[in-house]
């Protein structure tokens, strides 16, 4: 720049350009102040935060993958015998053919260990 | 309306300045005094660049609004450059809409297709656009500048605004225009060859 200011030809072309900035018309004037309140009332909200957008998408996109997996991720419940069918359940447990069974169990075990001859 | 209805829609309607004394209102003050600093010249620039003063006050008014709310936060000493960079491209903007629009809509008007409520007075030649015959000498001194500098190609004319009027150094010239400092310089070199040439009667 020090080449410059030394210059008298660029101090007056300067001088001109002053002139012609400081020289501007009422209108004129008066937009660039309005532009300057809104450019000002911009700069005075909350500057917004590009990386909250992905971040809200990516969370509300979570909580829906676990809303949908989540109900697969639990173990199945163990039947559990409907109630027309305990008295059935029951008597069959109380049979006497079924103790005849369990008393001797020695001789069926016995009979399975038993090779297969002929 | 009740009076609280009244108080909140004048609270609504004044403008949102930040409390005194907070760092908030410190910033806020700090942009107002630069941006009145600058914004005579920046309208001039915008000009000088597209040509028409209407437009070039659209260009500003953009302008501030975008250097607000993204360069707000920078310090302070860094807001010319990025301001004029931001100016800078709004200009180039222009140029390639009008561009696009001429390529498009251009084949129209050549085939008698205007609008009829177009206003005939906008079709007369401004008297002070350059024209290739026209001599600078017989205008005004600041007519001739003006149209001297809307002659130049507009690198040229960017970095003569910016290092002669602006003050800028090849650096920060550099950063406005998004260019090494060697084409600042090329750039001013050619500007001022032309200029002189262009404005000799008017400026020795």
């Amino acid at each position: 720049m020090a080449e410059h200011d030394e210059d008298p030809w660029t101090e007056r072309i300067r001088q001109q350009l002053d002139n012609r900035a400081r020289d501007l018309d009422a209108a004129t004037l008066s937009r660039l102040n309005q532009s300057r309140q809104v450019a000002l009332q911009a700069a005075a909200k909350p500057k917004p935060r590009p990386w909250l957008w992905p971040a809200t998408l990516a969370s509300a996109f979570s909580l829906a993958l676990a809303v949908a997996i989540w109900p697969r991720l639990l173990p199945e419940p163990l039947p559990t015998p409907s109630a027309g069918t305990l008295p059935e359940d029951f008597s069959m447990l109380a049979g006497t053919e079924n103790l005849e069974l369990y008393e001797e169990l020695d001789f069926y075990a016995w009979l399975d260990a038993q090779p297969l001859s002929g | 309306m009740t009076p609280t209805l009244a108080m909140h829609w004048m609270d609504s309607d004044r403008p949102a300045t930040p409390r005194a004394g907070t760092p908030a209102a410190r910033n806020h003050d700090a942009l107002d005094a630069f941006l009145r600093g600058i914004e005579r010249r920046a309208l001039r620039i915008a000009e000088l660049g597209v040509g028409h003063r209407e437009e070039a006050l659209d260009i500003v008014q953009d302008c501030m609004l975008t250097f607000v709310r993204n360069y707000r936060d920078k310090p302070a000493a860094d807001w010319p450059p990025l301001f004029h960079r931001v100016l800078e491209s709004r200009v180039l903007d222009f140029h390639r809409r009008h561009q696009v629009r001429s390529r498009w809509f251009g084949w129209i008007e050549r085939l008698g297709g205007r609008d009829d409520d177009e206003d005939s007075l906008a079709n007369i030649a401004d008297a002070r656009a350059p024209q290739p015959c026209q001599h600078v000498s017989d205008l005004e001194t600041a007519d001739a500048l003006d149209i001297a500098l809307r002659a130049l190609p507009h690198r040229q004319r960017q970095a003569f605004l910016l290092r002669i009027w602006e003050g800028f150094d090849v650096a920060d010239t550099a950063r406005a225009m998004a260019c090494s400092e060697g084409s600042v310089k090329t750039h001013l070199s050619r500007a001022m060859t032309a200029l002189r040439a262009r404005l000799e009667h008017h400026h020795g």
